[in-house]
């Protein structure tokens, strides 16, 4: 409920971490049109990205406080609901659709909604994919064996420590803007990306391998502030703004594949050598941390959705 | 008497947050060190080591900070003092009196919104230490308190000089 | 409107004194205060801001190099650094103003800022140079001039700053300071010998081998901290937190174990020294986060883009522009609180124009440092009347020619940006 009438212009402030080029700058056009479309213009939005307003955690909280209105992360499941977060277990799920279907579970999405506005102010609004993520590394390996003793640098994200580190690698913890530098200096050997970022910071220049571990897909929820969603939004435009998001998710299914192939070719073209690793074998090595994590970390009846969703 | 306590409980704040801000300042170095040992020697990289050294240093910068309020260490443009010097002593008092009164309102906003920050991320965790987000508020809370804290001793040493009015420069 | 109001807020509350930290608080209040009303001021945004500008592993370079700097200037290295630059190349025209510059190339290579050059190394210089007949003027004068080396060569206070707030990878920038930093130093030098020249200024002796053999095993041990430093930086191996870490750590071990010219006792002092210095520091760095994230929230660098493009795209006209900006900031401003200010408006118009933010960098540090050696807020011109013993005005007229040869090196560097990116661009 709200007093805005339909009629008056809503002006909406956007926010990621993530920079706009690739398929963020193609996704914030379409969706830009899309809402202005579908409001007839009365709904605009003013885009921050690439960190512009500070990092997820920042952003997420001037969410909460009503000074950011919307935007896209990942942050929020591992501060706000970690215990519904299966979809940041690496090799957990197959691919996006699963992860989906497991977040779409009536039970998950009441649970996770419920939390998310309770502790964090927000209302996640679905998740576009950027594909797999993939190794890339100046050591070549196909199996967890040829991976021991490999640094390799990692987000500060704690499950994915914990399963490199049982799959025998040094995950080594590096601020995003240091990658580059981290890897000329070899102060890692590798890092591990989603294919978007490995070919837009044109890791060939200092990686030689390409590696195919698949071992987590990548993803930022959608989520609007819950003061914006109550306070700012009219039921009309409230049901404008989840059309723009639903359809500019399905562009990003579909263009996604497309885009991806490019960027191995692309890789493939600067000299990156491409390896297919034995990802069954990587899993198996890492299934004592994963079956950790799911026993100590997930709430209770959340390991039963994930294979239901994934449909063992 | 009452004075006597006063000065003994300032002194004792004082020594104590000078003391704790370089033990942190100590401890962050320490956290420094291990991590480049822990990869380069023992080839073993620490995980918690980075955001451990961030937010020791964070703590003890905050408690400097009220301690350079103490002090006055602020770096701050002083060409106004030759001026002020020649001005009758309450009208330097006054002057000074003001330019805190001004200072001391980032505090209050500090104060305000660190206690409301404080209390809505303590139920939120870091990333990699067992902690809550609310303890990297907590420091800029204690911190303005305590500048909170100097800026008041100081400007009521303002009015007692104002009152006594002795004349020659301010400080 | 609004932000023209923060503005002038901002400046009038530096100029009646009152501290950067709550000058830029009190500008940022009135902005919130104007935009949404007394009761609307969204305090934690302030705080939040705050906060996490101090959040950096990079800013962690800031404590550790100034822990370096402090830890080489109390352990008395400084006097064996001056030997050593004295037996080298006391016995070139300029004599002993040849030494203070070439000890202070040394010293750049353990410090990070002008004002740790003036008052650690200085005193040494300057007492020296007095002692031998040397004009105390041209004594202090010289020394301040060529103190400004310190944050050009690697470590670099102003460097780590300008790297947080732009985006720059710190580690390319501080390599990018070495060839500019020795130019510096050539620039000097080449004035002072024109100095000397005119006004009849002594040489030393040359000094034996045997001499240069005994300084330069003395000054060997500190003079394998820039080693670990720049060397640690320039092959990758550390980022620069981690270097400068491990070169205090080399410091505190050679000052308290090899030399021990410092106790236990007296260690525990430089930290406590060393965090109120950085505290004071990084607290501007903080407040300062809260007025960038409103000038980005207000689109400020993308309209004072549009406003300057509208005039010029010239490269070299809007290069010029923001130099005479810097230049006057740097004359009333630290290069501290310039550098946090400045970075967010003037780097998207550097970029707008084909600039290199890196190259960049380096241009408005250089610049920066002209306003520490000119009055009326010149915290080496400071420094120096403090420890050299020579009145503040005597000081300023020995000074200011010293600027010519720092023009016109910032003249070459604008010229020739290759320069400044080769080091980074080869090794990094
Ligand atoms: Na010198
Ligand atoms: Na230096």
């Amino acid at each position: 409920g709200s007093q805005t009438s339909s009629d008056e212009t809503v002006e909406l402030t956007f926010a990621t971490t993530m920079d706009d080029s690739g398929i963020d700058k193609d996704l914030r056009e379409f969706f830009e049109e899309k809402l202005t479309e579908l409001s007839d213009g009365t709904m605009t939005v003013e885009f921050f990205m690439g960190g512009q307003l500070g990092g997820e955690r920042e952003a997420l909280e001037q969410m909460k406080l009503g000074e950011l209105d919307m935007g896209y992360n990942v942050l929020q499941a591992e501060l706000y609901y970690p215990e519904y977060n299966a979809i940041t277990i690496p090799f957990l799920f197959p691919d996006l659709d699963s992860m989906r279907r497991f977040m779409d579970d009536p039970e998950i999405k009441d649970e996770v909604e419920k939390i998310a506005r309770e502790e964090g102010g927000i209302i996640p609004m679905g998740m576009h994919g950027y594909g797999a993520r993939w190794t890339t590394s100046n050591e070549p390996f196909s199996n967890s064996n040829e991976l021991q003793g490999l640094k390799i640098r990692m987000p500060e994200i704690e499950w994915w420590v914990d399963v490199w580190e049982e799959m025998g690698a040094l995950p080594t913890p590096i601020a995003a803007t240091e990658i580059v530098t981290a890897l000329q200096t070899g102060t890692v050997d590798a890092q591990e990306n989603f294919l978007t970022n490995i070919a837009g910071r044109q890791m060939w220049d200092y990686q030689d391998y390409l590696i195919k571990t698949e071992h987590i897909q990548f993803y930022q929820t959608w989520v609007v502030s819950e003061n914006t969603w109550e306070e700012k939004l009219n039921a009309d435009q409230q049901e404008m703004l989840k059309q723009a998001i639903d359809e500019t998710i399905a562009y990003v299914d579909e263009i996604v594949a497309e885009s991806n192939e490019g960027f191995i070719q692309e890789a493939e073209d600067n000299g990156m050598e491409i390896i297919e690793p034995d990802q069954e074998e990587l899993r198996q090595k890492a299934q004592p941390a994963i079956e950790k994590i799911i026993e100590e970390d997930l709430a209770p009846g959340v390991y039963e959705k994930v294979q239901a969703a994934i449909g063992e | 008497m009452l004075s006597k306590i006063y000065k003994k409980m300032l002194a004792i704040v004082e020594f104590i947050i000078e003391h704790l801000a370089t033990f942190l300042f100590i401890l962050f170095f320490i956290a420094a060190i291990l991590q480049v040992f822990f990869r380069f020697v023992l080839n073993a990289p620490l995980t918690w080591s980075e955001e451990a050294a961030r937010y020791l240093n964070l703590w003890s910068v905050l408690l400097g900070a009220a301690l350079a309020v103490k002090h006055r260490d602020h770096l701050r443009v002083d060409l106004v003092d030759n001026l002020v010097k020649k001005w009758p002593y309450r009208a330097q008092i006054g002057f000074y009196f003001f330019t805190t009164i001004i200072s001391g309102l980032l505090v209050l906003s500090f104060l305000s919104g660190s206690i409301q920050m404080t209390i809505d991320r303590w139920n939120v965790p870091l990333t990699m230490l067992p902690l809550s987000q609310g303890v990297i508020y907590l420091a800029l809370l204690v911190s303005s308190i305590l500048m909170l804290w100097f800026f008041t001793h100081q400007l009521i040493h303002y009015i007692i000089d104002f009152i006594k009015n002795k004349g020659g420069e301010v400080e | 409107m609004t932000m023209l109001i923060m503005l002038l807020v901002l400046i009038v509350a530096l100029i009646i004194g009152i501290p950067a930290v709550f000058s830029m608080g009190i500008a940022t209040l009135i902005y919130f205060l104007l935009e949404r009303g007394l009761f609307d001021i969204p305090h934690y945004m302030v705080v939040q801001r705050t906060v996490f500008g101090l959040d950096s592993f990079t800013l962690l370079a800031i404590p550790l190099f100034l822990l370096v700097g402090k830890v080489m200037n109390e352990s008395n290295v400084t006097t064996r650094l001056f030997d050593f630059a004295k037996a080298l190349v006391g016995h070139f025209r300029g004599g002993l103003g040849q030494v203070n510059i070439a000890a202070s190339v040394i010293f750049a290579g353990m410090s990070g800022s002008a004002t740790a050059d003036a008052a650690g190394l200085g005193s040494v210089e300057i007492k020296a140079m007095k002692d031998a007949k040397y004009p105390g003027k041209f004594a202090a004068s010289i020394t301040a001039a060529s103190s400004l080396i310190g944050p050009i060569i690697p470590p670099s206070i102003p460097v780590v700053l300008y790297a947080i707030v732009s985006g720059v990878s710190v580690n390319k920038l501080l390599v990018a300071g070495i060839i500019p930093g020795l130019l510096m130093a050539i620039s000097l030098s080449v004035f002072v010998a024109f100095q000397a020249m005119k006004n009849n200024y002594p040489t030393e002796a040359k000094a034996s081998m045997s001499k240069l053999w005994y300084t330069a095993k003395r000054a060997f041990l500190p003079g394998l901290t820039p080693v670990i430093l720049i060397g640690g930086i320039l092959s990758g191996v550390f980022t620069a937190t981690e270097a400068a870490a491990v070169g205090s750590l080399y410091a505190i071990i050679l000052s308290t174990v090899v030399y021990r010219t410092i106790s236990l006792r007296h260690m525990y002092d430089i930290f406590k020294r060393t965090m109120r210095d950085s505290a004071v520091i990084m607290i501007i760095l903080a407040v300062a986060n809260v007025f960038a994230w409103i000038l980005t929230r207000e689109r400020v660098p993308i309209l004072f883009v549009d406003l300057i493009t509208s005039f010029t795209e010239n490269y070299y006209v809007v290069m010029g522009l923001c130099l005479i900006f810097l230049l006057i900031l740097g004359m009333f401003l630290s290069s501290i609180v310039s550098i946090t200010i400045a970075t967010p408006v003037l780097v998207p118009l550097v970029l707008e124009v084909g600039g290199d933010p890196l190259h960049f960098g380096i241009i408005m540090i250089v610049a920066l440092m002209i306003g520490e050696i000119t009055p009326p807020f010149g915290m080496v011109l400071f420094a120096i009347t403090r420890v050299g013993d020579i009145p503040f005005i005597d000081l300023v007229r020995g000074v200011v020619p010293y600027i010519i040869p720092v023009f016109i090196l910032l003249i070459i560097l604008i010229i020739f940006p290759a320069l400044v990116t080769v080091l980074p661009t080869l090794f990094l």
